[in-house]
């Protein structure tokens, strides 16, 4: 080849190349025009498949929903609501695995999310991890929150993690979240009386009794309000008051079996107090009897039971000790001498809490006994 | 072309090669992206949101009978994935790939993926990129050789753009296409893997294929679970590839004029399919991340991976357009996830979750599969973005990639190629005898008698010829061969004024001009002395001969040559 047809033959290289990345850049414009378009589709794909996926979560079809919710998000990823409805429905259809996975994405892009932190609290919660559940609780709770109602949502991640900390017997910490949930509480009998309940839950009937009487201020005929005024009274020992607010409580249509159980309690209570006000010498002994042998028959029942030596034998020896205790109930002891009735009590204090200690719960009328004989031994 | 340039743009063949390779992984890249989005603007049209049953049936079989048509009358090298008509044409055909092929795959595999059957894009959009790549390179009059070399620069760039992964693509081009990890192309194949990744992601975003929680090696015992899901997939990918070989040779032994409708049988075998588990339609990947999620249980995986390699053989082996890929990540994920929950339950150790089986089951299958072990690894570290599996990936993947050789020795590529009586050098056998074509060895020197010639004329033509064999046909179309022996016996009896048809043999063996020696030496063995080269893809057209002395004379000419012991004419 001479010069001149070589550098021809170079000349039409450069032309064609040129040509060729006009070509490329004109395609690249093209698909990328095309991949916009597909974009759209894809969009508008995933927005049908999310409506649809919501009104099967109304429709309680849980599964159809995630199916749905999956196929929004293939189609728009970025799309973090889809995202999150998605694990949401996974949560709900016990898919934990992958909704924790799910929503661990989610939260990578947004760790303040406070519903993305809400869901990985309740995974965390639902597989008793309590340690990753509270930490996801307290994210959630003082998270970033949107949309409408949002104290209200807040307050209710906390109530949840309340109860998360109750369960777990964690009640220092339950008692300081829900302190800091009552300085936030709207004046409604409602919230008041879900902290009320919360409150005795954590073993605080001081407070669980202040929650109710707001409550009953805000709403006096509140039934909610007046049996949990009735169970803090009751905790608290003051057993008249507790009568009052339960009968009120069923006066006013709360037919709670745990109320009837609590009024029905409290009345046992009230008969068969050998300290109780009103009584003479021979009804106090009578009472004091009546329930030393109450005691003494639950004694007897107890240690027919599988119990362990050391149980047994710590039964036999308060046995014997209580036979020999029962001569100085005598109408006169009790006449000359009133501690003779609380010696008694204690008597039966102890029975009672040795019989429950090795054979679980007691009948009504023990349990009564138990709570007469430490409200007067000043043990509550 | 009459332009006149300034000096400084007069380029050597160098550098329009390496422009040419950057431009070539642009161009690659987007017929790539192409393919993807054309697949699922198909799906879209023919099944819309929700299918009805009878859609699911319908669309198929009716695509397919379309595609039947297409790829029998105009593409038939469309068929199939892509990838071992790439290599076939890179290792035989000297890098040449019609441009029509890129479109006909374009076309075929967009109406084929799209319409539901069980096949990947990868292998596809592979074969669109390298004939893509081989037509720019001829259209620029490159030398064979750099045409040729464009083919694994072009499949790199398609591969990369593809899958999202340009350093695996790179090393499936050197490790599967090129078949030597030292090859020189290892440049210009990055270049283009490169460029084809930068462009895609300019188009589709950087997200990953996969969305994957950082999984973690857990516990050191845990190599054993691992050391069992490697069996495991190991067992699987044998079942596919044996199985894909099986269905698909009985399809090819059905009569040649079923041979437009068989895609069609397929689509309705897939439609069948579809309307029991829609999860295997198309790529799948929607399924493969639910796996990596977790998100699948046993049971649905165990179904899901049946179901798969029952789809999957049945679109490729009924002569549908599609690749091998996609669905061996899929089985690799449902096999590993399932593999993954087991362990879960059983194990004394503690584990990862079955997640992370899933994500190594996929490396697992794919060496398995494809046999390209050390580009599945990168593969899944690529697609996944997590690093913390690849001991137990490489030590899976090992183990399945020892079973599939060790029981399939010819790998699943190069097996298919073989079905369709295309041979390719083994590996490390190109610079020894075994790499010599029947090109290479043939002669044009041959005499052809027409078939109406009389016996006692044929006699006369072949007086001063020493041959015992002969070719019969006229204008260079082969009719059939016919010996010394037959012509001497009827020229001196009574048929003599007979045509020599009469007594030939009608369907000799033959080879195409690039079957190894070894295929020619076996044929030549089946025939009288005479063996019929003839061109791939034109009916019985004579390219030459081969016959023992054209073979001795081809070595003893290369010694002469060269003064070496036999090499292939590849290096002279």
């Amino acid at each position: 080849m001479t010069e001149p047809q070589t550098s021809r033959a170079l000349d039409r290289d450069v032309f064609w190349l040129l040509v060729l990345a006009a070509i490329a850049i004109g395609l690249f414009f093209l698909t990328r025009n095309i991949a916009a378009k597909d974009r759209q589709l894809e969009i508008h794909t995933a927005a049908t498949w999310y409506a649809k996926g919501e009104q099967q979560v109304d429709s309680g079809l849980t599964e159809k929903a995630i199916d749905s919710f999956r196929k929004a998000v293939a189609n728009d990823r970025e799309n973090q609501k889809y995202a999150f409805a998605l694990a949401r429905a996974l949560a709900a259809g016990n898919h934990d695995l992958e909704a924790a996975q799910t929503v661990l994405r989610l939260r990578e892009a947004d760790p303040e999310d406070a519903q993305i932190n809400l869901v990985l609290a309740g995974l965390a919660s639902k597989r008793a991890d309590l340690t990753e559940a509270i930490h996801y609780y307290e994210n959630a709770i003082y998270g970033r929150w949107t949309g409408n109602q949002v104290d209200k949502r807040r307050r209710r991640a906390r109530i949840e993690l309340i109860q998360l900390l109750l369960s777990h017997q964690q009640f220092d910490r339950a008692l300081s979240e829900l302190l800091t949930l009552d300085g936030d509480l709207p004046d409604s009998a409602e919230s008041h009386v879900q902290a009320g309940q919360l409150f005795l839950q954590a073993n605080d009937p001081q407070h669980a009794l202040k929650d109710f009487e707001i409550a009953l201020k805000l709403d006096s005929h509140d039934p909610a309000a007046l049996a949990g005024a009735g169970d803090a009274y009751f905790e608290l020992g003051n057993y008249s008051k507790a009568r009052h607010y339960l009968e009120t409580a069923v006066g006013q249509g709360n037919e709670s079996g745990d109320v009837q159980e609590k009024l029905s309690l409290v009345k046992l209570i009230f008969s068969l107090d050998p300290l109780g006000p009103k009584l003479s010498a021979r009804e106090r002994q009578q009472r004091l009897k009546a329930g030393y042998q109450q005691a003494m028959q639950h004694l007897q029942t107890c240690m027919g039971q599988r119990l362990t030596n050391e149980q047994t034998t710590n039964l036999q020896n308060l046995a014997t000790e209580a036979v020999s205790t029962q001569p100085q109930f005598q109408l006169r002891n009790i006449e000359r001498d009133p501690d003779v009735v609380r010696s008694g009590l204690e008597t039966i204090y102890r029975i009672e809490t040795a019989t429950n200690a090795a054979c679980g719960k007691a009948p009504e009328s023990d349990q009564a006994l138990l709570l007469i004989a430490s409200r007067h031994d000043g043990r509550q | 072309m009459n332009i006149s340039l300034p000096r400084w743009l007069h380029l050597s063949e160098d550098r329009i090669f390496l422009a040419l390779t950057v431009l070539i992984g642009v161009i690659s890249a987007l017929s790539a992206v192409l393919f993807t989005l054309a697949i699922k603007r198909t799906t879209f049209l023919l099944f819309g949101i929700s299918p009805s049953i009878l859609r699911l049936i319908l669309v198929p079989t009716l695509v397919s009978l379309c595609t039947g048509f297409l790829i029998k009358r105009f593409f038939p090298e469309a068929a199939g994935s892509g990838v071992p008509q790439t290599e076939a044409a890179f290792h035989v055909q000297q890098g040449y790939i019609p441009a029509r092929v890129a479109f006909g795959k374009f076309l075929t595999g967009a109406l084929c993926i799209g319409s539901g059957h069980s096949m990947g894009r990868e292998g596809p959009s592979v074969q669109i990129g390298a004939g893509l790549g081989s037509a720019i390179g001829r259209w620029f009059r490159l030398s064979p050789r750099r045409v040729q070399s464009l083919v694994p620069v072009a499949a790199a760039a398609a591969l990369s753009a593809a899958f999202n992964t340009p350093i695996a693509a790179v090393l499936f081009a050197l490790e599967e296409v090129i078949g030597d990890m030292n090859a020189s192309l290892i440049g210009s194949t990055v270049v283009a893997s490169v460029t084809a990744v930068i462009v895609e992601r300019s188009i589709l975003g950087n997200s990953p294929i996969f969305h994957v929680p950082q999984y973690h090696f857990v516990h050191p015992a845990e190599l054993i679970a691992y050391t069992a899901l490697g069996l495991v997939g190991g067992v699987v990918s044998l079942g596919f590839s044996k199985g894909l070989l099986k269905i698909r040779s009985l399809f090819r032994a059905l009569p040649a004029n079923t041979k437009i409708f068989q895609p069609a049988m397929g689509g309705l075998i897939i439609g069948v399919v579809l309307i029991f588990f829609p999860q295997v339609m198309g790529v799948g990947y929607e399924y493969v991340d639910q796996a990596l999620n977790g998100g699948l249980l046993l049971r649905t995986m165990i179904v899901l991976c049946l179901a798969k390699l029952g789809a999957t053989i049945v679109s490729y082996a009924s002569g549908n357009a599609g690749g091998i890929f996609a669905p061996s990540l899929y089985l690799g994920a449902m096999t590993g996830g399932a593999v993954g929950v087991l362990v879960q339950h059983f194990a004394f150790f503690p584990t990862s979750d079955p997640g992370a089986y899933a994500m190594v089951g996929m490396g697992t299958l794919f060496a398995g599969i494809i046999r390209a072990p050390m580009t599945s690894v990168l593969m899944i570290f690529e697609l996944t973005d997590n690093y913390q599996v690849l001991v137990p990936l490489m030590v899976a993947n090992m183990i399945s990639f020892w079973i599939s050789r060790h029981f399939q020795p010819k790998p699943l590529y190069h097996a298919l190629l073989e079905q369709d009586d295309v041979y390719l050098p083994e590996v490390g056998g190109r610079m020894a005898l075994s790499a010599w074509r029947a090109r290479d060895i043939m002669t044009r020197d041959y005499t052809s008698i027409p078939p109406d010639t009389s016996f006692e004329k044929a006699l006369a033509m072949i007086a001063n010829t020493q041959a015992k064999c002969f070719l019969v046909g006229t204008d260079g179309v082969l009719s059939g061969l016919i010996t010394r022996a037959v012509i001497e016996r009827a020229a001196r009896s009574n048929t003599a004024s007979m045509p020599v048809a009469s007594s030939m043999i009608k369907n000799p063996a033959y080879v195409y001009p690039d079957h190894v020696i070894g295929v020619a030496v076996e044929r030549l063995g089946k025939n009288p002395g005479l063996l019929p080269v003839l061109t791939r893809g034109e009916q019985r057209h004579l390219e030459g001969v081969i016959t023992q002395q054209s073979l001795i004379q081809s070595i003893e000419k290369n010694q002469e040559a060269t003064g070496e012991e036999v090499i292939s004419p590849a290096t002279k």
